[in-house]
């Protein structure tokens, strides 16, 4: 959040501060600047909120309360950070793909890595990828004419 | 008022509207209204725009049912992937997709979008019958409404939208605040001054809604389950509901009076200009949360969460007729288009659209009669998407990250809405990790145009003075139930915690 708002705050200097009329226009400058205080001023709270959870944490053992007051059988499943990298990245490559190999390509090849890679066979995981390029096709080209990318080479399946 | 009701539902032109040439088209176009509402990243208003070039093919009154047939639908089919999948089919799903989809994961998926569907033909019957006795007075007292009203409105909401997530009310703040500087990104409303665009041709028109959508809301929850260390063969839900007609008509019955008081107030927000069906949901689900006995339920799978945003929802698009037939300010963006269509049949908006009376009783009627046709067309897209649920997780996630890729990619043709929904999917995974609720950060988006536009524009108007901000009527009684929403709420829900910790 913080580091959000510091962003936001940083390129605010580029927008101009006067408006349209004069001093009774707050100019397109103030409502940025008014939302960055706000993310800036509840993250500090935020922040400075868990420090102290934490350093209470620490004399006294494991609490019961997150800051907010929910329990801490609420928290989420615990998280696998390194898949959560593998499928981001496979889907930037599926996007930067789509403007080369269009969709029908990419789609299929995307689909099948992904599906063998969470454990499908290879030969399901492709027929997947078919039959969901098949239903997209129909559904948004065929019935809404949606013009889906083609990419570069104009490959189509 | 329920005489006032009876007679004019006894002169509605039954033999004109229930013929086979509007009937066969009404249920056709109802049938496409399930099919692009259920589908991510098509909207009730793309849908709505697909179908009237076909509309002026067919007489007055069948194309018009076409058309009002296809609004009422989409918005309701857009609830069925927001539950199953967690990715709303459009806008004004995003608030039922909050508890409808823990329903689902608690294999109540079924259950929540039947009581979702009764609701949706509810508020849209409540919703017409209150456009049938008090469209000229309501759209009336909308345009008592001046910019600080609207502001206020605006603010109100975005608070509610903080009161009801789930968690931390700051949290939900920061969101809110958030979801406002990204609706900042763009060029300004008022002087037309680049912000945040860094030289970038397709920043100039702002972050489109619907890729930002599906990027938080569906492309975080792939993240999400994929990251997790659940088992990827099993089927998405587990679901063998029984008795489902039952238990909906139960629990509707038990909520009767939330239904009630959501389709009114849906039907009030969409009375007023530029306030859609999407903040209709909102406001009735934070409502909903305010007056819940169990507010701290409300976001975990509570049928409340489903009633609420649902019976709202579709009453919007009833009260968002109000203005468009009685003065011709379209409601929302829907009706836009169909004030455009009914140009084109020779029917103009306005007061004299009720002197003459005929055609204005056939949109009454077409109205009422949709959302009797919509039991049967929602069923049916009920029952298509039902199959998901037997199908193992890993393809319908899969599935799941392509269709947001086609749905984001659908709206302008345009790649680097992919990136963008590609970029929120990435925050929306951090901020849920942390705990920072999605949905403020969505309203914040919706309304932070109108917000920085109303202030801007009543200060310009004011010469600058902040006086008639607080001043107004109305603006003091939209502050006073902000106070009521900010400080006494949660101050009664600390007072209780103490108590019972006690």
């Amino acid at each position: 959040m913080l580091l959000a708002a510091g962003l936001f705050g940083f390129c605010a200097r580029d927008i101009p501060r006067s408006g349209l009329a004069g001093a009774a226009d707050p100019g397109p400058r103030a409502l940025p600047l008014a939302m960055v205080m706000v993310v800036a001023a509840g993250g500090l709270v935020e922040l400075t909120r868990a420090s102290m959870l934490r350093f209470r944490a620490a004399g006294a053992g494991p609490t019961q309360e997150s800051p907010d007051g929910q329990a801490d059988a609420e928290l989420p499943a615990p998280m696998s950070y390194q898949k959560f990298g593998i499928l981001a990245g496979a889907v930037l490559v599926y996007l930067l793909a789509l403007t080369w190999l269009g969709f029908q390509i990419s789609t299929v090849v995307f689909v099948s890595s992904v599906l063998t890679w969470l454990g499908a066979r290879w030969w399901s995981a492709t027929l997947s990828g078919v039959v969901i390029v098949l239903i997209v096709r129909i559904l948004f080209g065929e019935l809404f004419h949606v013009q889906l990318p083609e990419g570069a080479f104009g490959l189509t399946l | 008022m329920i005489p006032g009701v009876f007679k004019q539902f006894l002169s509605l032109p039954w033999q004109e509207v229930l013929t086979w040439p509007v009937l066969v088209p009404w249920l056709l176009g109802m049938v496409f209204g399930v099919f692009v509402g259920a589908t991510p990243g098509l909207t009730a208003t793309m849908a709505v725009a697909l179908i009237v070039p076909i509309s002026f093919y067919l007489e007055p009154n069948a194309g018009l049912a076409l058309i009002i047939g296809v609004s009422f639908t989409a918005i309701f089919a857009g609830d069925i992937p927001a539950t199953y999948l967690r990715i709303p089919g459009t806008p004004a799903s995003a608030a039922a997709t909050l508890d409808g989809n823990e329903l689902a994961k608690q294999g109540r998926g079924r259950l929540a979008l039947v009581i979702d569907l009764l609701c949706s033909c509810l508020g849209g019957l409540i919703g017409v019958v209150v456009l049938m006795l008090i469209a000229r007075p309501l759209a009336q007292f909308a345009l008592f409404f001046s910019d600080f009203e609207y502001f206020w409105l605006g603010v109100l909401g975005l608070s509610l939208s903080a009161l009801v997530s789930r968690g931390s009310t700051l949290r939900g703040l920061i969101a809110a605040a958030l979801g406002i500087l990204i609706s900042t990104v763009g060029t300004d409303v008022m002087g037309g001054v680049p912000r945040y665009t860094f030289g970038s041709f397709e920043l100039l028109d702002g972050l489109n809604f619907i890729p930002v959508m599906i990027g938080l809301f569906g492309f975080a929850e792939v993240l999400r389950n994929v990251s997790s260390s659940q088992p990827m063969a099993t089927s998405t839900i587990p679901s063998q509901e029984t008795g489902v007609a039952k238990a909906s008509v139960q629990e509707i019955w038990k909520y009767k009076w939330l239904v009630l008081r959501s389709a009114l107030l849906g039907t009030g927000i969409g009375a007023l200009p530029g306030a859609g069906a999407d903040i209709a949901a909102w406001g009735a689900y934070g409502f909903a949360k305010v007056t819940s006995r169990n507010p701290e339920q409300l976001g975990t799978g509570a049928i409340e969460g489903v009633v609420a945003p649902t019976s709202a929802n579709n009453a919007a698009v009833a009260g968002a007729w109000i203005p468009a037939l009685v003065f011709g300010i379209p409601g929302d963006a829907v009706t836009a288009i169909v004030l455009g269509a009914m140009m084109m049949y020779n029917i103009t908006p306005g007061p004299q659209l009720f002197e003459s009376g005929t055609q204005v009783q056939a949109i009454f009627l077409i109205a009422l009669v949709t959302q009797v046709l919509l039991l049967p067309a929602g069923l049916l897209g009920i029952k298509a998407f039902g199959w998901i649920l037997r199908l193992p997780r890993r393809l319908v996630l899969t599935a799941v990250m392509v269709f947001s890729v086609v749905g984001a990619f659908a709206i302008r043709n345009s790649l680097f809405d992919i990136y963008v929904m590609f970029a929120f999917g990435l925050i929306g995974f951090f901020l849920e990790a942390k705990k920072v609720p999605l949905a403020p950060v969505i309203l914040g988006l919706i309304l932070g145009d109108l917000i920085e536009k109303k202030l801007r524009a009543g200060l310009i108007s004011s010469g600058g003075d902040l006086t008639p901000m607080f001043t107004r009527p109305i603006c003091a009684a939209l502050v006073g139930l902000l106070v009521i929403a900010l400080v006494l709420v949660p101050a009664v829900r600390w007072l209780r915690m103490r108590m019972r910790a006690e």
